[in-house]
């Protein structure tokens, strides 16, 4: 069987998805449909809710490292296949053969070295794809910062074929008659990970877009506000280049509009506006900003409280409103909106900026698959397997499967690699054959070398002899100047190993060096890559002395390093010596819990899994009505059953953790009562959560007032009639008790609310809420309910509705409205929608030393880029124990959860690179690296006297090295003498 | 001749030495006044490496690492704010310039933050001219 993989978009969702997989041993095909891959990544240089970029976050190494795009472009296992697309898939699951085009980019990657002059001569312009009409592109030219490859491409709808780019490449690397071509793979499975296509706002044509100079999109606006776009972060009109004082947002555009046929919710749009609005006022803090909105939607367990914070920043109003049209005003451009305001009355408001937050449609080409798309374009998937197509063998993970943001695309991420991965049958293995061990070089002779890859740039533009001279007689370094070529880097290597060189500094062309040659330089001794065309070429082109002279600095920093560090910081290490424990503890028996458990032994894992109730199940325990997603019971049914009679998993019931130890190779985790004692290399935690408690709206004193799961228990076991029912939203949600939205209540309002409806039309039922948040496809149900002739009247925190007991069995719920007046409605039933709480985590998270968020729930490392993952390493999270989700995205945690706790149960701990080591000479034992050790890697041996560090746990940032008062802490590369002698050469003239 | 001041920058290895990386992979411009030096984490930057930086004759320093909240070692930037804050309190007693001194907080992505960061201070340097650090007397 094909042990590959086809991921098609090679975006967030894409990148993340291959990158697991590679981290696995499989082997990837990454194809983007542009000419360089990223997908919206390189857009968003700020995100919600940290307002910075940290995509870098994004890597499944136990470590930091990178940024996603170069991670995925220098795996060995990762194949990208930029600017193609895929014609046909043929075969079945386990033996696909993709039929891919290939776009003709006109310029050879090989051949071109990114000199910009085919650029600077190119007569001819394009609108730009990310900053639109603000700052124009030359028909010839370079993808976005950061694109990999790097290779100038040309567009042909705006290309004249002139030639002068021709003339003038260096390289000859420019090809105006370069035809498309075909190729076939064969692979195991396939990842649809194609993101999603902006709407077009121009065919909602009142709002002027694509008219109005100043309407722009949301896309545009966030290049605006981003310091790397066209305007540099300045917020300017584009119409006359004057600074911008007030700016409208408009939501919805394209989104929550059945008539134009997209009833769904874009569910990202309502968090990246809040965001925009927030950068626009950091750019600016006197701007004026107006928000015109639906509902709000902040969907995640910490939106609740970004976006109440950008509501109250000073100079925000978010209007809730129908904005029917935007006209422009002559001859200033000015752009006025007309709106419909929450009482009824229709207005207007001049602003000099409009920004349109364009929702998001499903990707183009997906039909070429065989796959079942629904009717808005997103492949057809089933609630309970949310990532499987109609076809078997063909995933779909993020953006492409419904709208979403990014935390909840990277949980997709990890699920779609799950169930790619289960097709292939080869275990896991490290794609890293050599980045087991450093040689040993504490006796050997330090033997300097400098290797030059000398692209015509950089000998054009420096005085090599000079650069030649300097290294040997300041540093005694021999100087290597080598050909650039595909195989420059292996010659590197043979050159390095035949002369004996043990400290190597390495100058490259443009590009930089793969992961794979890294770890090739990292078995010859230490080394350092110096980018001298970037820091002394390119900013001193023309000055050949001062660019030489700062070449020289350059180097010199370099050899310092390389040549200062202390002989027993070069011992030979090797990160065999922590194998990991090949087994995982999932704590909780419920939907995540048993999903995990089940997906872990699925790869091949032992679990133990371990539930203090008598009988597992959680939540899924409870009676509850069913309209379209999953059925509790029948899953609650099948997974007890498969997870009884599964070999792998050992279920412990009655049971809690009592106790957890750690070390380098992993856990000990001890359970009680019985004190049974498991060693594990990874946890998960699926603690789950409940229904909060409330007593507002008279629950517990009126037997009429239910809450919503007190209903559907209600309606399963007997079938009531009522004659009105009042429902009354966020009881206890989004307010200061549980500031967080819990996502799935307006769901299930609005789908008991239909069951009612449907199961006698004359009951009156009538929803009391802030926002209706039903996200994504769910948007469509609260359609229906209005449809079905469901109520819904709004009510905000300072205006609640009143409830007063009328006897026994009536209530009278009350609400001053601003267009009805005062609302009085006699009901025979109060259903109350109460928040998610989270189960009592304190004392677990105590135990693994890691933490809880403010809500109680457990807090992620990062909560955009590590959902699944908390600081704790080895530790994951999925289900409610990380915040309130739906059934299905509990299935996606689990899986994605379990497939990464896979992951990490496989990889090498240890870090040889940058670890800390310890002079037990000079250790006073004074215990402060065990105080400032992040990750807990430091710890005190008391009979020796001294303190130690755990390799398998240690990171290298160094931060023990420098609180040591004695200097007794060493970090292998970044010893202090040697940073010492890098200070030094920095400022030798 | 015009006074060139010469600054040494210490930029962890996550953020703002990609931001460095980028500025240049990207071509984006700024003076080649700085010598930048990478740090796995400004948490693990020596005030020594400072006060060594200033007695070899640097006329300013940029310390430079993750936004509040994206260390990659989880709170290694906090620990270099408050140790900056420190010693910057220490120049200021010893009576030497402590405006010299920099922190600045850069992402990976900003490669045009960095380019501004360094031309606002070779800017600010040369109005204040060389560092009385680099007197032999000291």
């Amino acid at each position: 069987m094909e042990a590959k993989v086809l991921v098609i978009g090679a975006g967030i969702a894409g990148m993340e998805t291959a990158l697991l997989l590679a981290e696995t041993g499989a082997e990837v095909y990454l194809v983007d449909k542009e000419p360089s891959i990223g997908g919206s990544l390189h857009l968003l240089d700020y995100t919600f809710p940290t307002d910075s970029c940290g995509l870098c976050y994004l890597e499944p190494y136990p470590s930091p490292r990178f940024c996603p795009t170069f991670e995925s472009a220098r795996h060995p296992n990762i194949y990208i296949i930029p600017y193609a697309e895929v014609e046909a898939l043929e075969g079945k699951a386990g033996a696909f053969t993709v039929k891919i085009l290939h776009k003709p980019r006109y310029v050879y990657e090989e051949k071109c070295i990114l000199c910009n002059r085919c650029a600077e001569v190119c007569p001819e312009e394009r609108p730009h794809p990310y900053e639109g009409r603000l700052s124009p592109q030359k028909a010839i030219y370079k993808p976005h910062l950061r694109g990999i490859p790097p290779t100038y491409v040309i567009d042909m709808d705006y290309c004249t074929r002139c030639g002068k780019c021709v003339e003038v490449c260096p390289t000859d690397a420019i090809d105006l008659n370069m035809q498309p071509k075909t190729s076939e793979l064969s692979v195991a499975s396939v990842v649809v990970a194609a993101g999603y296509e902006p709407f077009d706002p121009a065919k909602r044509a009142e709002f002027g877009y694509g008219i109005f100079p100043n309407v722009l999109t949301s896309l545009e606006f966030e290049r605006m506000v981003s310091f790397s776009g066209s305007t540099h972060g300045k917020l300017l009109r584009p119409s006359d280049g004057k600074p911008v004082r007030k700016v409208a947002f408009i939501h919805c555009i394209g989104s929550r509009d059945p008539a134009i046929g997209r009833g769904y919710c874009s569910s990202v749009c309502c968090m990246y506006t809040a965001k925009q609005v927030n950068l626009a006022k950091r750019r600016n803090p006197g701007l004026e900003v107006s928000v015109f909105y639906m509902d709000l939607r902040p969907i995640g367990k910490v939106y609740e409280q970004y976006i109440r914070r950008v509501q109250e920043t000073p100079g925000v109003r978010y209007i809730r409103s129908m904005v029917s049209s935007v006209v422009e005003r002559h001859p200033e451009k000015d752009l006025l909106i007309r709106y419909v305001a929450e009482d009824g009355s229709l207005r207007e408001e001049p602003f000099d900026l409009v920004v349109l937050a364009v929702g998001f449609g499903a990707p183009q080409g997906l039909e070429k698959l065989g796959i079942e798309l629904d009717k808005w374009g997103f492949p057809v998937t089933k609630p309970d397997e949310p990532h499987k197509t109609s076809r078997e063998g063909v995933f779909v993970t993020g953006a492409a499967r419904s709208p979403m943001d990014i935390p909840d695309t990277v949980v997709d991420a990890a699920a779609a690699a799950f169930y790619a991965r289960s097709l292939l049958t080869q275990p896991f293995s490290s794609p890293y054959p050599i980045l087991t061990s450093y040689p040993d070089l504490v006796d050997a002779e330090p033997r300097p070398g400098v290797f030059f890859i000398s692209c015509p740039e950089l000998s054009s533009e420096l005085d090599i002899d000079a650069l030649r001279a300097f290294v040997y007689s300041a540093y005694g370094a021999s100087f290597y100047a080598l050909e650039p070529s595909s195989d420059a880097w292996d010659k590197l290597v043979e050159k390095a190993k035949a002369e004996g060189v043990n400290r190597l500094v390495v100058v490259p062309c443009g590009l930089r060096p793969t992961l794979e040659v890294h770890q090739k330089l990292g078995t010859l001794g230490p080394y350092e890559v110096v980018p001298i065309l970037e820091e002394a070429v390119a900013p001193l082109r023309g000055d050949k002395a001062k660019a030489t002279q700062q070449a020289k600095a350059l180097l010199g920093m370099a050899l310092a390093r390389l040549l200062y560090l202390y002989p027993r910081l070069l011992a030979k290490i090797s990160a065999d010596s922590f194998p990991p424990e090949e087994r995982a503890v999932v704590v909780g028996a419920g939907l995540a819990g048993m999903t995990a458990a089940l997906s872990l032994a699925e790869l091949g894992y032992k679990v133990d899994l371990v539930e203090k109730e008598e009988e597992p199940g959680g939540l899924l325990k409870l009676p509850r009505v069913v309209l379209d997603g999953i059925d509790p019971a029948k899953t609650l049914k099948t997974l007890v059953e498969r997870v009884k009679s599964n070999p792998f998993i050992t279920l412990h019931l009655g049971s809690e953790v009592a106790r957890v130890e750690k070390d380098g190779r992993g856990y000990l985790v001890e359970l009680s009562p019985g004190g049974e004692a498991i060693r594990c290399g990874a946890i998960i935690l699926a603690t789950g959560g409940r229904e909060a408690g409330t007593q507002q709206y008279l629950k517990g004193t009126h037997p009429r007032v239910l809450t919503q799961l007190e209903l559907e228990r209600l309606l399963k076991e007997s079938s009531p009639s009522f004659r009105r029912i009042a429902m009354i939203q966020c009881v206890g949600s989004r307010d200061d008790l549980h500031p967080y939205c819990s996502r799935v209540c307006c769901y299930n309002a609005v789908k008991n609310a239909l069951l009612l409806k449907e199961a006698n039309p004359e009951t009156e039922i009538y929803v009391f809420y802030r926002d209706i948040v039903t996200f994504g496809r769910y948007e469509e149900l609260y359609t229906r309910a209005r449809e079905k002739g469901v109520i819904f009247i709004p009510y905000t925190l300072d205006n609640k509705p009143k409830v007063e007991a009328l006897g026994e069995d009536k209530l009278l719920v009350s609400l001053k409205e601003p267009t009805a007046g005062e609302v009085k409605l006699e009901v025979d039933l109060l259903v109350l929608s109460v928040g998610i709480e989270p189960s009592d985590n304190a004392s677990l998270a105590e135990k693994l030393g890691v933490k809880l968020d403010d809500f109680g729930f457990f807090a992620e490392e990062h909560t955009k880029m590590r959902p699944l993952e908390l600081t704790e390493p080895g530790v994951f999270i999925c289900g409610l124990a990380q915040g309130p989700h739906f059934m299905e995205e509990v299935i996606g945690q689990a899986r994605g959860a379990a497939f990464k706790a896979a992951l990490y149960l496989k990889q090498l701990r240890g870090f040889p690179e940058t670890i800390a080591t310890v002079n037990e000479r000079l250790c006073s034992a004074c215990e402060l690296c065990v105080l400032a050790c992040p990750y807990k890697a430091r710890f005190m041996d008391y009979e020796a006297r001294v303190a130690r560090v755990d390799e398998g746990l240690c990171r290298g940032c160094g931060i023990c090295a420098m609180v040591c008062p004695n200097g007794a802490t060493q970090m292998r590369a970044f010893d202090k003498k040697a940073l010492m002698a890098v200070v030094d050469a920095a400022l030798a003239s | 001749m015009e006074f060139e001041p010469r600054i040494v920058g210490f930029l962890c290895n996550w953020c703002a030495y990609s931001g460095a990386d980028l500025a240049g992979t990207s071509r984006i411009q700024y003076p080649p006044n700085i010598r930048v030096i990478r740090l796995m984490c400004t948490g693990a930057l020596d005030p020594i490496y400072v006060l060594r930086a200033f007695l070899e004759g640097a006329d300013g320093i940029l310390i430079a690492g993750c936004h509040p909240g994206d260390c990659h070692y989880l709170n290694g930037n906090y620990k270099a704010r408050r140790r900056v804050a420190i010693l910057k309190e220490i120049l200021k007693e010893l009576g030497l310039e402590e405006d010299r001194v920099w922190l600045r907080w850069i992402s990976a992505s900003e490669g045009q933050r960095f380019a501004d960061t360094v031309k606002e201070m070779v800017e600010y340097l040369k109005a204040k001219g060389p560092s009385p650090m680099k007197n032999p007397i000291l």
